[in-house]
Formats: structure tokens, C-alpha cells, sequence
């Protein structure tokens, strides 16, 4: 008895002959055998089928996809049918997972993601994927055109994990518009059917016809099944079409409901990060993103599989990041996306881009090495370009060689060594390579131009003047920038200018020119060409020209860009990236001159880091000035009892193993072992002892800040119950800061006014202790501290300078307003937890 | 029944056999749950001094200190209870705690280990 067919391989074809062998040569030896149902061709594909032993059979065509697939299901011998197009193939080396995926007896189908190469990208269903089937009597094909076997007959799909290759474009524009009208011919029949609602909508999306498409999306969305393969897409097809036609709030309706619906299928949660980035919601974005990467990674079983590249959410998380200044994390999705995409030379740049941002220079020179030891011409040129644009001109210099040993020596490179040369002002350097370039030579005008400018940056101006007569007989440079150069010369040599109305290129090549007076730091030459650049219709470029002024701390001409700017949108956006720059170097008063710029605008992270750079640099100044030396205090360390006790208690807890006891523990600080005890016993909901324990934490370091903050937190929680506590004095006093319970209680009562910025009633706690209490120095600190924070700043220091003799009170008065800068700045954090900004911040005050 | 109730059928009980420790604990647990926290020490006080050994007295007698800040008086009262009860977990860590407050490590250490012990 004949061994059955394991596997069909069916094509519907006509006048395929381009493409058909190589189909079919590539499927030749995996298949058992070949089914070829052809619709009438004219060309050489029935001879072609037949010498490739295929099975031709040659139907009348009835405009009816179905019925031709239909016929080649009931020709095929094989157990699993393959159905592929003649312009389709499939690597070798995916062919050979093919066998393995018909042993599994618990599938029914699988499908086979399709790469399109062509240019014309369209958007397909995952239906049309349904590629491998099980060969059974009840499986038919329905509709005249996108047919589908009704997921009510088909169950048990998988992904194959195999993807076919669509190879050029069969001459379909024709067939589009018949497989249109055949669709349309389907729904006049089947008018309530959800999948051919939806594959016409997807039809009118093809066609950018947005409106009509959610009309239909939405009618199928009303009569889908969740469980039908198209489900998530129909999803995902509507909310796309929202999206195009900025109709925000309703796409994030869809994409709620579909991620409710749809879990695993994270292109959901993709594009409402997209749209919570829109909205400037860059944690809520940041979240869906990292969740959509976590989901990706446990889970790769969802059919079918989510769309989006794994590279477009690392980049766009990379955008967010560098949106909201986070240039390390930025740096790292980037570089995340490039590893996956090393062809996406924008990512390059963007990388490129963080690296200047953030400082990250040896990131740089690490991938400069990568792609010299690849040899990659491509991503070399691009870093190159990279370096030049951020003015490492000796870099370019030295690694110009490795370029010429890929692109060869000649006046490509010969004119990036003059531009370098010319940057770094050796001027015959530059004219050497000028030399080499041909008149004939494509880059002659431009580097024409570039000598000028060469010598306008170094106040060569009669040279500059002769070169402006040989551009004027120059026929490849255009008059509009002949006349530009002559009158950016009038301009520079401060003779009468002349304003006139630049146009793209111009205003590129003044604003260029503008940037690179800055670097050389001729300022008032930079002066010059603001008025050309501040035209209204380019307020788009204010922002990049601001920061560049910013770097030179220079409010006036910060603030004449911004007045050009006519959205409050753009004005914030302005504020935010100027403010940013402003931070870099410190200049604080500056940036709050900007932050009052127009409308009061929230800034985000912004806003807490300003507030606390400005507050601890008046606060330096204030110790400077009454010529302070700020002691670091050692604290005290617990006795082997203490230490052995919190060993027992975390062990009690953490159940971990019998050992000798913990040497860290006897590193550790009483506060802090009194206040981790605190933290045990509060998780064991005993408050009497958590307090107690809290208490003695701030015996041994009274400015402990977590201990202070968590007395403020159970304080808060049963005042009553605690006031009494303490006045019952049951509680031991420990340390040598506190000599009386009376003292202690005045503190503490002080210290939680202090912390809830009840700055007045907390210094009347801390004024009644006495000047001959031990505590007395940090209660005067305290009382210090909070005339400064109430904005009595002069008292503050006439009571430093008066009262606090000895320097322990000033470190102290630094320790707390340190500490209260710390607060706002955690206040600030858990509003934006994504910030980098903040998080630096915290760590100069906590180092500082 | 109301806690007052119980209070006045106790007291009359007082009444009839003035020397019973176990009428003094019970008017004691029931002064505790009204958060009468002095009398309640009174009573507990007195059944104590009419039997030091009972375990219940022990119990309730160092919880009322130790809830009143009384540390020491209540860590040698859970030090009794435990000559009784050694094997108490519940009093035991008690007791450790009550060594943590008043300072006392190497006494919490021991009653921790010992905790960890068994």
C-alpha cells in the first residue's frame, strides 16, 4: 500500500512564469506534492509547473477565490495543505522546522507571517496568514475574495515561527481593484458579516479613506466573536484609523477595551504608549511600553502574534527618555533598538545625539571601533558624520584614515579634512585640501562656500571679499545663496544689512553659520545674525537656536526667541529644553527668569530640580559667607549585645540560616539598627515598639531622616495615642544627645512640626530647650532652619553668626535644609518616578 | 451579658470570698476590657500577691504593665510566668520585647535564641 502524503503544496496561478520556478524549485524537495490550479495564463507557467512535476489543473475562472482554493483542497493527497503565492518563498533554513510543526497532533493550523519587500506597504490580516492547514473534508474556503475558513470550523491555530518571503510585485493594482469589488460583492450578500465588515474597512485604510474604514471597523467590532483569529486586529485596525484622524480620546477607548479583551496582544498597550506620550504622560507611556517588552518576553504563544517590531518599542521608549532628559536611560533603549536594527541609521543618530547630550563620549568611540572592525562603510560614514557634527574635528582627523582605506582617498574626504581644519583654524591645513578639489568637482562650489565662511570665523574678511566675487561667476551655486553670502558679508563687516526673508536652505546655512560663531566663541558675530533668524513662520527652530544661547547663559536673546513663539504648547516645550541646558551649567537664576517667561506653565520633574539647585547653592553661599567649616560627625556604633539582638529579630523574621554573629551588624550605626528594628516591628503591627524603637533611633542620630520620617507617619496616624505614649516617659532615653525626657519630647515635637512645614509652632518646641541642654546645638540648628525656610533668611544668618559659635550647628543647619531638600525632591519623585533628572539631583545633595 | 453587668455579679462574688485570687483576675480582665487601666492593675495587683504561681494572673498582670510603660515591673513578671511556662513562644517573644525597651540586649538576645531554639 502507497505511504500517504504527508504534505500538499497548492499554488493558484496565472501568467506567474517570472517567479513560478523559483518557487517551486525552492519547495520542490520539502513537499510530497505540487497542486497547481491555473485561471487562465497566457504566459509560460503550465510548462514551467509541469517540467517542476506539479499537478496542473486549468479551471474557468468564476471571480471566486474559494471555489479555485476550494478545488485544489479537494486535489490534495496530503495530510497538511501548503497554500503560497508563485512571487513566495521561504528560507531553507526556516524550511526545516516545516516537518517537525505537522507531527504536533494538537494543531490544526498554523500561520506564516508574510514580509513584503515591496515599497508599497498595505496593510494585510492575519487571516491571510492561514498558510498551513490540516488537509479535512470540513475545512472550505467561504467568500469570493479574502477567503477564510470560518474560525467557527477551524480551531487550534498556531504560529509556525516560519515566515515567507514575498519576493518583487505581481502586477496586483489591477487585482486590488477586483478584489474590491469582489468584496464588496460578499458584503451586498453577507451584510452583518463581522470579518468581511472588517476586511473592508481594511480595504479603505489601504486607501486612506480613515472615516469610511471606522465606519465599517465599528459595525464588525458590534458583531464580532472575541475568539475569531481577525478579533485583536479588528481592534487594533480601528484604533489606528482613530489615530489617523486625531481622534485620541476614542482610539484609547478601543485600545482600553481591546487590552481588557486582548492581554497578550501588546501592540495594544504600543500604541496607547504612543498616545500617552502625545499627551505628555511619559510615566503612564513609559509603563505600557515596559510592559508590552515584559509580555513579549515570557509569552510568545499569542496567534496572532502583535505586529509591531521589538526595535520600534525600544526606540520609542529611547524618544521618551531623551523627551523628558533621561539621556542614560535613553542611551540604553537605543542602543537596544540599534542591536536589533543595525541597518536604521536614524537610530544612529539619535544615538549620536544622546551621547552629546548626556557626556557619554566613550560610547561613541566604542561603536566607532565596533564598525571599523566590521568594516561597515555605511554606519562608519554615519558615526563620522556624528563626530564632525559634534565638533570632535581632531576624532575625524584621526579615524579619516580608516574612511579612506573603505571609500579610497579622494575629494570626499579631502573636503572633510579641509571643513576640519578650517573649524580648528589651521587655515593652510584647509587651503592643502581646498587645493586637491577639482573646479569640475561636485564639492567645489560648496567648499567654496565653506572657505568663506573659514574666513569670516577668522576675521579674514578682504580674503572673504575676494572669494564672494569668485561665487558670483560660479554657475552651480544658486543666486538666492550668492546673495545670501554677500549679504551675510555686509552683515559681519558691520556695514548697513540689509534683512531679507530667508527660505529653507538659507535659513539652514545662517543658523549653521550662527552655531558655529558660538563654538569659536565669537559671541557678538553670533549677535549679528539673530535678527535674520527670528522670522515667525520658523518658530520651530527657536527652541534649537535658544538652547545654543542658553549654553551661553544668555537671557536676552533666550527671551527674544521665546516672545516669537505664538503656542503655549511650543513655549513650555521651549522653557522645558532651555531650562535643561540652563541646569547643565548651573545657572539658576537664569533659568528662573525663563521658568517666569508668559504664562505660569508646569515644568514636571523640571520644576523640583530648579527649586533645589537654587536652594542648596543659596544655602553654600549663606555657609561660605559666615566662613563655616562644615564636621562630619562619626556615629555611634552599636554594642555586640545590640547588634546580636537585631541579628535574632531579622532572623526571626527572614527565617534565614543559624549563623556566627552578622559582622555587618557591628558595621552598622545604632540609629540605624534601632530604626530597621522600628521597620520590623511596625511590619508586625506592634506600635508601641516600632515607636519606642523610632524613638531611640533619633537618641543616637537626631537628624536621621528615615526614623523622622516615620515618627511623622505613626504621629500622624494616632496622634492621641501617641502624644500619650510620650508623655507617660515609660520609654528609655539612650545616646548622648539627650540627657532629660523632657528635652527628648521637645525635640520630637519639634522635629514632626518641622517636617509637616509647621516651621513656627516646631521652633517654639525647640526654643524650650534650654541653652545648657546637650541637645541645645541641634535644637538651635533647627530653629535656624526654620526662620530660613520661612524666607527670614537674613535672621537666619545674623542667629548663625551670633548664636551658633561653634561650627556643629552649622553642619547641622546644612544637614536638616539638606534633608528638607530631600524631601520635596522625593515629593517630586513620586510624581514622576521616571525622572533621571531628579534622581541625579538627590544624589549631589546626598554626596554634596 | 453587659461587661457591667458581670462587673457587679463579680465584685458581689468579691464580697463573699474576699481572698480569692481568681475573683480579683477576673474583676481585673474585666476593668481591662471597660480600659479602667488603674483599677484593673489593683486588682490584678492583689491577685498576684495572693498567687504569684498562676499563670493567667502572670499573663494579664505583665500585658497591663507592659501596655501602661511599666517595662521592668512586666519583664520580671514574664520572667515568672516563663519559670512556669518555658515553653510559652507567644510570652517568650514578650518578654524579648520587653528587654528591648528597656535597653536590656543581652536579656532580648537570650530570650530571642531561645525562641529560635525551640
Amino acid at each position: 500500500m502507497a505511504k500517504k502524503k504527508c504534505l500538499s503544496l497548492c499554488l493558484i496561478t496565472k501568467n506567474d512564469d517570472k517567479y513560478l520556478s523559483n518557487c517551486l524549485q525552492n519547495m520542490k524537495d520539502v513537499v510530497d506534492e505540487i497542486i497547481i490550479v491555473d485561471r487562465g495564463s497566457r504566459d509560460l507557467t503550465i510548462d514551467i509547473a509541469r517540467q517542476l512535476g506539479a499537478s496542473v489543473y486549468q479551471i474557468e475562472w468564476e471571480n471566486d477565490y474559494s471555489k479555485a482554493k476550494n478545488f485544489c483542497l479537494n486535489q490534495a493527497q496530503g495530510r497538511w495543505i501548503l497554500f503560497l503565492q508563485a512571487n513566495e518563498i521561504i528560507s531553507t533554513q526556516q524550511l526545516k522546522g516545516l516537518h517537525q510543526l505537522l507531527e504536533n497532533p494538537n494543531v490544526e493550523g498554523y500561520l506564516l507571517y508574510i514580509d513584503n519587500l515591496s515599497p508599497n506597504y498595505r496593510i494585510t490580516s492575519p487571516v491571510q496568514s492561514l498558510r498551513l492547514i490540516r488537509n479535512r473534508k470540513e475545512y472550505q474556503y467561504k467568500y469570493k475574495a479574502f477567503e477564510r475558513i470560518p474560525d467557527e470550523l477551524l480551531s487550534n491555530i498556531k504560529d509556525a515561527g516560519i515566515r515567507i518571503v514575498q519576493q518583487g510585485d505581481l502586477d496586483w493594482s489591477g487585482d486590488f481593484d477586483q478584489l474590491t469589488l469582489l468584496l464588496e460583492e460578499d458584503l451586498k450578500k453577507y451584510p452583518e458579516d463581522s470579518y468581511l465588515q472588517y476586511m473592508y474597512g481594511i480595504e479603505l485604510l489601504n486607501q486612506q479613506r480613515f472615516g469610511e474604514g471606522i465606519k465599517y471597523f465599528q459595525k464588525a467590532r458590534q458583531n464580532v466573536n472575541f475568539d475569531y483569529l481577525f478579533a485583536p486586529h479588528l481592534y487594533k485596525c480601528l484604533s489606528w484609523a482613530l489615530i489617523s484622524l486625531e481622534r485620541l480620546e476614542d482610539a484609547l477607548d478601543v485600545l482600553e477595551e481591546g487590552i481588557k479583551t486582548f492581554p497578550f496582544y501588546t501592540d495594544f498597550l504600543v500604541l496607547r504608549g504612543e498616545l500617552n506620550k502625545r499627551f505628555q504622560q511619559y510615566g503612564e507611556a513609559i509603563h505600557d511600553l515596559e510592559k508590552s517588552l515584559k509580555i513579549r518576553e515570557k509569552s510568545n504563544s499569542m496567534v496572532p502574534e502583535p505586529e509591531i517590531n521589538i526595535s520600534i518599542i525600544f526606540e520609542t521608549l529611547g524618544d521618551i527618555h531623551e523627551e523628558v532628559f533621561n539621556y542614560r536611560q535613553a542611551l540604553i533603549y537605543y542602543q537596544r533598538a540599534y542591536e536589533l536594527n543595525k541597518g536604521n541609521q536614524k537610530i544612529l543618530y539619535k544615538i549620536g545625539n544622546v551621547i552629546k547630550k548626556g557626556n557619554f563620549t566613550e560610547t561613541l568611540t566604542k561603536l566607532l571601533q565596533e564598525v571599523m572592525e566590521q568594516n561597515n562603510l555605511q554606519q562608519l560614514m554615519v558615526i563620522m558624520d556624528i563626530l564632525f557634527r559634534q565638533r570632535e574635528y581632531n576624532k575625524v582627523l584621526a579615524h579619516l584614515e580608516n574612511l579612506e582605506s573603505l571609500l579610497g582617498k579622494g575629494e570626499q574626504t579631502e573636503s572633510i579634512k579641509a571643513s576640519c581644519y578650517m573649524m580648528l583654524g589651521e587655515l593652510e591645513k584647509a587651503e592643502l585640501s581646498f587645493a586637491s578639489i577639482l573646479k569640475e568637482s561636485l564639492f567645489y562650489s560648496h567648499m567654496l562656500l565653506q572657505r568663506i565662511e573659514g574666513y569670516w570665523f577668522h576675521g579674514q574678511w578682504q580674503k572673504a571679499g575676494q572669494l564672494l566675487k569668485e561665487i558670483d561667476e560660479a554657475l552651480s551655486i544658486e543666486n538666492s545663496i550668492k546673495a545670501l553670502y554677500h549679504l551675510l558679508h555686509r552683515l559681519l563687516t558691520e556695514k548697513e544689512p540689509q534683512y531679507i526673508h530667508l527660505e529653507e536652505q538659507e535659513y539652514e546655512i545662517v543658523s549653521t553659520l550662527m552655531e558655529n560663531f558660538l563654538w569659536l566663541g565669537k559671541v557678538k558675530k553670533a549677535q549679528f545674525l539673530i535678527p535674520l533668524l527670528l522670522q515667525r513662520e520658523k518658530e520651530e527652530n527657536y527652541i534649537k537656536l535658544a538652547v545654543l544661547w542658553a549654553e551661553q547663559n544668555d537671557y536676552q536673546t533666550i527671551e527674544k526667541f521665546f516672545w516669537q513663539i505664538s503656542n503655549k504648547q511650543k513655549q513650555l516645550e521651549f522653557k522645558q529644553k532651555v531650562i535643561e541646558q540652563l541646569l547643565c551649567t548651573e545657572q539658576i537664576e537664569t533659568a528662573r527668569k525663563v521658568i517666569s517667561l508668559g504664562d505660569i506653565q508646569p515644568l514636571g520633574p523640571l520644576e523640583y530640580v530648579v527649586w533645589s539647585q537654587g536652594f542648596i547653592k543659596k544655602l553654600k553661599e549663606m555657609i561660605e559667607k559666615i566662613n563655616q567649616t562644615i564636621a562630619l560627625q562619626t556615629p555611634a556604633k552599636p554594642s555586640k549585645a545590640l547588634a546580636a539582638f537585631y541579628q535574632y529579630f531579622g532572623l526571626d523574621k527572614n527565617a534565614m540560616n543559624e549563623s556566627p554573629l552578622d559582622l555587618s551588624a557591628l558595621e552598622l550605626t545604632c540609629s540605624k539598627i534601632h530604626g530597621e528594628i522600628g521597620g520590623f516591628y511596625r511590619k508586625a503591627k506592634k506600635k508601641q515598639e516600632a515607636f519606642s524603637a523610632y524613638l531611640r533611633a533619633l537618641q543616637w542620630e537626631p537628624l536621621d531622616n528615615l526614623a523622622q520620617e516615620k515618627l511623622k507617619e505613626m504621629f500622624h496616624e494616632s496622634p492621641t495615642q501617641f502624644y500619650g505614649f510620650l508623655e507617660e516617659k515609660g520609654w528609655l532615653l539612650e545616646g548622648i544627645w539627650f540627657q532629660h525626657k523632657q528635652e527628648f519630647i521637645n525635640y520630637i515635637l519639634g522635629v514632626i512640626d518641622f517636617r509637616n512645614q509647621q516651621f513656627e509652632k516646631a521652633s517654639a518646641s525647640f526654643h524650650k530647650i534650654g541653652e545648657d541642654e546637650t541637645s541645645y546645638p541641634i535644637a538651635l540648628a533647627y530653629i535656624i532652619s526654620s526662620l530660613w525656610l520661612m524666607g527670614k533668611e537674613a535672621e537666619a544668618e545674623r542667629w548663625l553668626k551670633e548664636q551658633g559659635g561653634s561650627f556643629e550647628v552649622g553642619s547641622q543647619f546644612l544637614s536638616i535644609c539638606k534633608s528638607y531638600a530631600l524631601d520635596r525632591l522625593n515629593e517630586g519623585h513620586q510624581q514622576f518616578p521616571y525622572s533621571e533628572l531628579i534622581r541625579v539631583e538627590k544624589e549631589k545633595i546626598r554626596m554634596g | 451579658m453587659h461587661t457591667i453587668e458581670n462587673l457587679e455579679r463579680k465584685l458581689d462574688c468579691l464580697v463573699k470570698e474576699p481572698e480569692n485570687f481568681l475573683h480579683f483576675n477576673q474583676v481585673g480582665v474585666l476593668l481591662y476590657q471597660v480600659k479602667d487601666w488603674k483599677n484593673a492593675e489593683l486588682y490584678f495587683q492583689r491577685a498576684f500577691q495572693l498567687n504569684p504561681m498562676d499563670r493567667d494572673i502572670l499573663y494579664n498582670y505583665a500585658l497591663l504593665l507592659y501596655q501602661q510603660g511599666q517595662y521592668e515591673k512586666a519583664g520580671s513578671l514574664y520572667q515568672a510566668y516563663l519559670e512556669i511556662d518555658p515553653l510559652d513562644e507567644e510570652v517568650r517573644e514578650k518578654a524579648g520585647d520587653c528587654y528591648y525597651l528597656l535597653g536590656e540586649y543581652e536579656q532580648a538576645v537570650r530570650m530571642y535564641e531561645k525562641l529560635q531554639k525551640e
